[in-house]
Order: structure tokens, then sequence, then C-alpha cells
């Protein structure tokens, strides 16, 4: 188990005028190896969990714990976490601070004190891996990117420090469909080629539906439930209650559900929605 | 834990219905200037005390936590405690040298001492004075206040409009850049940046690396504030006059306050004539 959370709160700006409880006893846990998604509203509580996972907060009240050890615990080196834990933080102007992008990359390697040589051959690798050629982009400025390169930089740069696991928050945000296409291929290949344990936040299941092995959802800074892809859409109805986007084909099955109570709401393509129109037309 | 906003309270708007919030602004402005002069021109320490009662009258109409407004002296504290040990080693009284202790160009004496801690307290209770301004006043009350009272100064050919603007923007940006730091010392934290390791010259360059970004971040900021200012028709054309949706009311409760104030500023100086230190 990578992540144990347990009745964890959480509290922004405390003891001030503009306190934000963001997490009121959230318990989930998250599993080496796979795929997991967070996804919630907006004032969920998933960019608060993603700081929690990244070793940048701890929990008000209650447990967290990574890979056994708990986090606040004074043994626990914040350090640990951070070489383990790569995270790509909601909007990544604000994750690139250096000049170019090559700088911007090696910022990570650099930081470990690892030699001129080795952080290079880091760079070329996370450079290719997000699909951006090393010779092209090495100099140019960072000021000057799309925003679809941006994200890719910024991922580049969590890469080059070797994380076992990845964690995106809110990854496509502000993306027209195009890098959007682009930036889930991308995740997929990470998950894929490179076997990585990548943890997804977001407030819309169509996006993760293809990729995450788990989904848990979050309301309020509590968790809602959680289960596999299928079986969290099973509950679709409270899922569009809670204001994320569903699947297309869950939005038709949703909608068809009121005229036929029988409808299974669990399909995540349209071909899955066609076998479900067919099987419940047959019945009638 | 990287949470700066939590202890640097300077630029914020609190908006919690107080009396304060509903003072009409030129008032709130005139009281603050009073008690401002007053705080700086008091030379001995028992003025303070009726100072420090209207202080906490203030604070007790503000509804804001005594604990917060606390909290927001304490990343002033290290300023305060080196302007004091500047003041206090190497101040040299022109009469009376008695001193205490000497070393090269650093004495310490009496007075030496007094005058410090004075200049101490005046600090702080100069900062109190513009924190709670700044806490109980939005952004267009504050511009709209100074405007109204530096009116005069508009008719003689001053542009004081833009002046009370860029003040205006440069305070409110305190907060808006401090999120900005946040969100900066947290992207390089994760990407493996220590900051709560090292010395304090380490530390020091660590900080420095922020500047850059930060800037760059700020620049475009203020690009993107200037264009949406434009496209709002802000500034216009020489011999415009911008009117105004909100009108100010200066009510019974914002007479009072001058009242106070103005009562205040003749008991201290009162009080500063009869007892001598």
């Amino acid at each position: 188990m990578l992540f144990k959370l347990n009745n964890v709160w959480h509290t922004y700006l405390r003891d001030t005028p503009f306190a934000i409880e963001a997490l009121r006893g959230l318990s989930l846990t998250i599993e080496a190896g796979q795929t997991t998604a967070l996804v919630g509203p907006t004032k969920s509580g998933k960019s608060t969990v993603v700081d929690l996972l990244a070793g940048l907060i701890r929990p008000g009240p209650g447990t967290a714990f990574f890979e056994g050890t708990d986090i606040a615990g004074s043994t626990f080196d914040s350090q640990r976490i951070r070489s383990r834990v790569g995270v790509v933080f909601q909007s990544p102007e604000a994750q690139i601070f250096e000049e170019t992008v090559g700088k911007d990359v090696s910022f990570g390697p650099r930081q470990k004190g690892v030699s001129l040589a080795e952080s290079r051959r880091l760079v070329q690798t996370s450079l290719e891996a997000v699909g951006l050629p090393y010779e092209d982009f090495r100099s140019r400025y960072t000021y000057a990117l799309s925003g679809g390169q941006k994200r890719r930089v910024a991922i580049a740069g969590v890469l080059a420090m070797q994380p076992k696991v990845i964690v995106l928050d809110e990854p496509t945000a502000g993306l027209d469909p195009r890098g959007r296409r682009d930036l889930l291929d991308l995740i997929h290949r990470l998950k894929h080629e490179h076997a990585m344990t990548i943890i997804y936040a977001s407030s819309s299941l169509q996006e993760v539906i293809e990729l995450a092995d788990t989904v848990h959802i979050l309301d309020q800074g509590q968790l809602a439930f959680s289960g596999t892809p299928r079986a969290v859409l099973q509950r679709a109805a409270e899922i569009a209650a809670l204001d994320i986007t569903l699947p297309e084909a869950t939005q038709i099955a949703l909608a068809l559900r009121e005229c036929m109570p029988d409808f299974h709401t669990d399909v995540v393509s349209l071909t899955e929605l066609e076998e479900e129109i067919s099987r419940n037309m047959s019945k009638v | 834990m990287i949470e700066l906003s939590r202890n640097v309270t300077i630029g914020q708007y609190i908006n919690n219905d107080s009396p304060l919030t509903h003072m009409d602004p030129r008032a709130k402005l005139l009281c603050a200037i009073a008690l401002i002069i007053l705080v700086s021109a008091i030379s001995s320490f028992a003025p303070f005390i009726p100072c420090l009662l209207f202080c906490v009258v203030v604070l007790l109409l503000s509804r804001i936590p005594a604990a917060y407004v606390l909290r927001g002296f304490k990343p002033f504290t290290s300023l305060l405690i080196f302007i004091f040990l500047f003041q206090v080693f190497l101040y040299q009284p022109a009469q009376h040298p008695h001193l205490l202790w000497q070393w090269g160009i650093f004495t310490l004496s009496w007075a030496s001492i007094l005058l410090s801690v004075l200049l101490i307290v005046r600090c702080l209770f100069l900062y109190y004075l513009i924190s709670m301004l700044m806490f109980s006043t939005s952004i267009v009350d504050l511009t709209d206040g100074a405007e109204a009272l530096l009116s005069p100064l508009q008719k003689i050919g001053v542009p004081t409009n833009a002046f009370i603007m860029v003040l205006v923007i440069a305070l409110k940006f305190v907060p808006i850049f401090l999120t900005e730091v946040e969100r900066l010392m947290k992207a390089q934290a994760a990407r493996g940046v220590r900051f709560d390791r090292g010395n304090i010259f380490q530390r020091a360059t660590k900080i420095a690396a922020l500047l850059i970004p930060l800037f760059i971040s700020g620049f475009k900021r203020a690009e993107t504030l200037s264009v949406a200012m434009e496209a709002r028709g802000y500034g216009g054309r020489p011999g415009w006059k911008r009117s105004k949706r909100r009108i100010m009311h200066t009510g019974r409760g914002d007479v009072a306050a001058l009242l106070v104030s103005l009562f205040l500023c003749i008991s201290v100086v009162c009080i500063a004539i009869i007892v001598p230190l």
C-alpha cells in the first residue's frame, strides 16, 4: 500500500478570518502500481490531497501513512516522499521557474547533485518521454511556450527526478481539445510504457474513466465512495448530483434511465451504450 | 509547511460586516491620519496609555480576532529588533552622557535605552493603526476616500487619482504576491529544494532564487491589470470626470468616531504636558 489516509482533516489559513476547511475526515488508500483517480467538484479537497501526497502539508487531526510510515511522525523524512513522488501542480506556469526549458527540467537533478552528464541524460530522456525533441527545446525560453507545451515541460521536470509515482492535479484544465487529447495520450504512455503509479485529480470522470484502475469520488473534503470505474458508474445519478462531468455515454444512459428504470449506467463507450439500449429494447 | 499568508497580514481586507467596515472611508481616513500624526509626535510613555485603550476599543469594534492581528507583527519583529539594536548602541545623547557601557563606537546609556524603547512602541502603534485601516477598508473605499480628501489638490492640477491608484494597488498586491511566492516555493519544494535546511546564507540564496520568477510574474500581472483597466475605460481623456455608482454618506457613527479621535488627540496632548515622562 502506497498511501493510507485515515480520518484526515486539514484547514488552510488556520486561526485567521480566512480559514477554509479543505479536508473533513477523509479516509482512503492508494495502491502502488495502479492508476488512481481522485474525482470531485471544485472545493472538494482534491488539491489538498495532492499537497498532502506531495509531502507539502501535514494532516491536521488524522493520520497519513506513506509506504507504512506515518507522515506526521517525528522521524519521517519528507525528502523520502519527495524523491519518490513527483507532482505536477494545477497550473503549470507556476511550476516552471527557470528561463529555459533545459535549465528548468534539469532543476530537480541539479538539486539532487547528480553529475552534469547524468543530468543531461535525464533531461534528454524526460523531454523525449513527453514528446518534446531535446535538441529543439533544450534552449527555448519557457515563457514563449504554448499552454500544452508548458504542461509537457512541467511533466518532464518531474520525470527528470525519476519518481516512482506521479501525481497530476487537473492536468488538462484550460487546454484546447487537441492539447487535452495529446496530454491524455502522454499519460497513457507513462502508465503503460514507463509502468508508473499515477494519481490523477480531476473534476471530470470522462477524462479518467479509461485510464483509472480505481476511482475515489470526493465531496466536501470527504470520500463519497470509491471503486473500479465501472462500479462507480453504477451510481451515476449520485455523481451527476455532485456536479462531476460524466462520460458522454453515461450521460445518455442516465437520461434514458428515466424512461427505462432498468437501464444500467455503467457504460463507458458508445458501443456499450448501444448494447445496453438493444438489451433494454429486446425486453420490451 | 509553506503557508505565508497565515503570518503576513498586511494589505488584507476582512469583510466581516463590523461597524468599522461600514464607516465612511473619508471619516475613517481622517481619524487614521490624525492618530498617525499623534502617535508620531508623542515623545514620552504616559500618553501612550490612552492610545492603547483606544486601540483595544478599535479591536473590539473590528471583530477581528486579536490573535490574527498580533500574528501580523511576527514577520515585523526581526526588523524591529534590528532597528532597536542599532538605535540603542549607536545613539549618543548630546547632553548628560551617562554612559553605562562603551566599546569603540558602541555606547549604551539610559537615554538611548528609553529613546529606543519609545521608538519601538511608536512603530508598533503605527503598524497597528495602518493594518487596522487596511483590514477594515476595501480597495474601492480606500481609493474613493483618499480621492475625496485630496480633491483640492486635483483642482490645482496634481494627478491625485493616478497616485492614489498606484498606492492602493501596491498595497493590495502584497497578499497577491505572497500567494505567488507560496506557489513558487511549493513548486521548488516538490522538486527537491529544502527551505527548512541550511544556514542563514544558504536559506537566503534559496529565497533569492524565487525573486526572478516572482518579478516575471509580477510584470505579467501588471500588464494584464493595465489592459483590464484600459478595457474598462480607466483614465479617459483629460477633462473627463468619472462618475461614481456609490455615494459616500457621513453618518452619526462617523461623526462620533471623528469626535472620539479629536478627544483622544486633545487628552494625549494634555497628558504629555502634565506628565513629563
